[in-house]
């Protein structure tokens, strides 16, 4: 009963877990351009990035997760100057040109709950991207 | 008073093996299609991401944009915006009318319409996903 349960949560959990993934993580690098195309040196440019990236998980055509059945809320944005100290609230908004999304949601778990009392894993994707002279594009 | 022969027990074990056979049959059965459902919405985001990407760099107008739909489509659901002939699409049962591609202002949206997720005791109708949304970068990258 136990390899029983234990292969069901391979296939079901985990793979659950893979597919909210692969959401997120195409929604946070569309999140991430849509926020670098923001950046123009200014406190609102930041403040648009910001909503830019957010907006992307509302409204008609909103990503989600879990198969698309559930909204993202989750999400983080942070902007850096150099893609390696990153601030939420920079104070000088001149030079940030990178921006980094973060979507943090939880997956269900099922069946493995009988090796681990949990009823939800984290599933967390990150994109960056960055403004350089005419366009933008994906760091990583 | 007659001895009554004893029964024999060698048969029993068979059916019960018989029935325990039947329950873990269907039970890898369901686990094995629900797991095959996943991984094949998987492959869907895949897709579908690859075809926002693809138009959000295309360009726009009246004369780019059918040609530019029509390549969408090809690219989700072979993996390729031209594709040859013959070609099998990515997941089975998946065509190109299935795909729909709307135009922002400063966006390309993707996402699947009326394409049934085979599983073996269910099918799952996704109308409106998976969804994926570009912001237009055109001349970049």
């Amino acid at each position: 009963m136990t390899l029983l349960l234990g292969l069901a949560g391979l296939a079901i959990d985990i793979g659950r877990m893979y597919v909210i993934r692969a959401e997120l993580q195409s929604f946070t690098d569309a999140a991430a351009l849509t926020a670098a195309l923001q950046l123009n040196g200014t406190d609102a440019g930041l403040a648009r990035a910001r909503t830019g990236a957010s907006g992307l998980a509302n409204g008609s055509h909103a990503m989600g997760f879990d198969m698309g059945t559930q909204s993202i809320t989750n999400i983080a944005t942070s902007f850096s100057s150099d893609n390696k100290a990153w601030q939420e609230q920079p104070k000088q908004a001149s030079d940030y040109r990178f921006v980094r999304v973060v979507a943090t949601e939880p997956a269900p778990v099922i069946f493995l709950r009988i090796f681990q009392p949990l009823t939800s894993a984290n599933v967390a994707a990150a994109s960056v991207a960055t403004k350089t002279e005419a366009s933008v594009r994906l760091v990583e | 008073m007659a001895i009554r022969p004893q029964r024999s027990e060698a048969g029993s074990a068979l059916i019960e093996f018989a029935g325990s056979l039947i329950l873990l049959s269907v039970m890898f059965a369901g686990i094995f299609e629900i797991g095959y459902s996943f991984y094949t919405y998987g492959e869907l985001v895949s897709a579908v991401r690859a075809g926002a990407r693809y138009a959000a760099l295309q360009p726009r107008g009246a004369g780019a944009d059918p040609i530019v739909a029509k390549a969408v489509r090809n690219l989700v659901v072979y993996g390729d915006p031209a594709p040859g002939d013959g070609m099998k699409p990515l997941v089975p049962g998946l065509i190109t009318d299935h795909v729909e591609l709307v135009n922002g202002a400063d966006s390309s949206t993707v996402s699947l319409h009326g394409f049934q997720l085979d599983a073996l005791f269910m099918k799952v109708k996704l109308d409106g996903r998976p969804t994926v949304t570009f912001p237009v970068t055109r001349g970049a990258e």
